[in-house]
């Protein structure tokens, strides 16, 4: 399991294995989303974060699982976490 | 000479008479001189004079087929180009292999010159005038391309609002190039003025199209070399986001061969999981654009050993939509309707590729 920490203090937790080649994501990269509005344009997006595989640079969609690239097709288990006192506890 | 007493091939035959839709067929000018009466000055003295014009850039190989780029029936005995005559294209494929519709596709591109745009512009519309009047107006089944200079988009949109109405104009042409991605912002007007139009935009190997190595020693290293002109189109198409901007654009690739298709798809694919974050105006898998948007053309027909190995590129590719039959007409590497389809493939199948296909994607 990878967990991650939001710029708003906030946690996330998703299943540690990359569905391609089983790299660990917790080795990856936390990133707002790149989006855009129109060719040319790149924009990150506040209300989105994906976490990157460190082999390939796979993104996932951190609230949902999915990948940006193929929704249907490539996700990873999301679970729910929570800073409770001075403890992150993760609900599986 | 060898006189030839019996003429096999390995290549199964199976005959054929479903209706044909052709969609590679090439219409010369005799000479440069022929654009003259559909130019305005200063531009027209300047092809007129004796020893002006000369034509936009030659093919730098010398050609070692028996009658150069011709199929041998094609070239004329008084040295005009093959494909400069309507009466023998009618007689040669039009009604012997009774093609219902056949779109020109022009060899001639203004876009290929790299000084004098305007005289560049100029040209295109020259050209698309003398094929309106010295072909199209010939023969219910012809259908034409738009021919553009791309070096100015806003002229080319122009040129293409100008005749691309003519409900006989089916596409713009762009040369396969190697040296620059149509796909860039700066030509979206012509993209814009083709779905404008309803015309479909057609990318084909030109005079000066090479390969990833530049021009190589010999004419069969390029030959079999030059898809990756395509393939660099085609790439350059999904990545810079026309199809987003354009989700009305179809593109038909021609004479590019076609095999390499899948693996194109995959890699792009592969690399769009990657790399998405580069280019996120590109909101699809690529290859759904492709399958969706974009369709390839029949001719130069390859011949794996095993003929199923063919067959299933319909299967890797996910559909059986994207191929439309052409010969290439009047070219020396012209693949007959008759025989041209392994015995690999059903006849339902041969049937959609021979037209139904260019049909409902040309809305013919």
């Amino acid at each position: 399991m990878a967990v991650a920490c939001l710029d708003d203090g906030s946690y996330k937790a998703v299943a540690n294995t990359c569905p391609h080649e089983m790299a660990s994501l917790a080795n990856g990269r936390v990133e707002k989303m790149w989006v855009s509005d129109g060719v040319g344009h790149l924009r990150a997006a506040e209300e989105k974060c994906v976490i990157i595989c460190p082999w390939h640079n796979f993104e996932f969609d951190l609230e949902t699982g999915r990948s940006p690239c193929e929704p249907d097709r490539l996700r990873i288990a999301t679970y729910r976490a929570e800073l409770e006192e001075d403890e992150v506890v993760v609900y599986v | 000479m060898v006189k030839i007493v019996n003429q096999e091939t390995s290549i199964p035959h199976l005959a054929e008479r479903a209706p044909v839709v052709d969609v590679d067929v090439h219409e010369e000018l005799r000479s440069v001189k022929e654009l003259v009466p559909y130019l305005g000055e200063p531009w027209r003295s300047r092809v007129e004079i004796a020893d002006g014009w000369k034509g936009v850039d030659r093919f730098p190989y010398s050609y070692p087929q028996i009658s150069g780029v011709a199929m041998a029936e094609a070239a004329t005995a008084d040295g005009a180009p093959a494909g400069s005559s309507y009466e023998l294209m009618r007689e040669q494929l039009l009604d012997a292999y009774g093609v219902e519709l056949a779109v020109l596709v022009s060899a001639f591109h203004p876009t290929d010159m790299r000084v004098q745009p305007e005289f560049a512009t100029a040209l295109a519309s020259a050209y698309n005038d003398w094929l309106l009047e010295n072909w199209l107006d010939k023969d219910e089944r012809l259908r034409g391309s738009v021919t553009v200079a791309a070096q100015d988009p806003w002229e080319a949109a122009r040129e293409i609002d100008r005749v691309g109405g003519d409900p006989r104009m089916v596409q713009v042409v762009l040369p396969a190039s190697s040296r620059e991605v149509f796909a860039r912002s700066f030509y979206h007007p012509i993209f814009e003025a083709a779905v404008r139009n309803g015309l479909v935009v057609a990318f084909h190997q030109s005079n000066v199209t090479e390969t990833a190595v530049g021009l190589p020693d010999y004419y069969i290293e390029w030959h079999t070399a030059i898809s990756q002109a395509w393939q660099s189109q085609l790439i350059g198409l999904v990545c810079h986001g026309v199809f987003d901007k354009y989700p009305e654009l179809r593109v038909t690739m021609i004479e590019s061969s076609w095999t390499w298709v899948p693996s194109t798809m995959w890699r792009l694919d592969h690399n769009y999981r990657s790399l998405r974050r580069e280019v996120p105006w590109v909101k699809r898998m690529p290859s759904s654009y492709i399958r969706e948007q974009v369709r390839f053309t029949t001719q130069p027909m390859e011949y794996p050993e095993d003929a199923e190995h063919l067959y299933r590129m319909f299967e890797m590719i996910g559909s059986d939509e994207f191929l439309l039959f052409s010969t290439d007409y009047p070219h020396w590497d012209f693949d007959s309707p008759q025989h041209v389809f392994p015995s690999t493939f059903p006849k339902d199948l041969r049937r959609q590729i021979l037209s139904d296909n260019a049909r409902n994607f040309y809305d013919f």
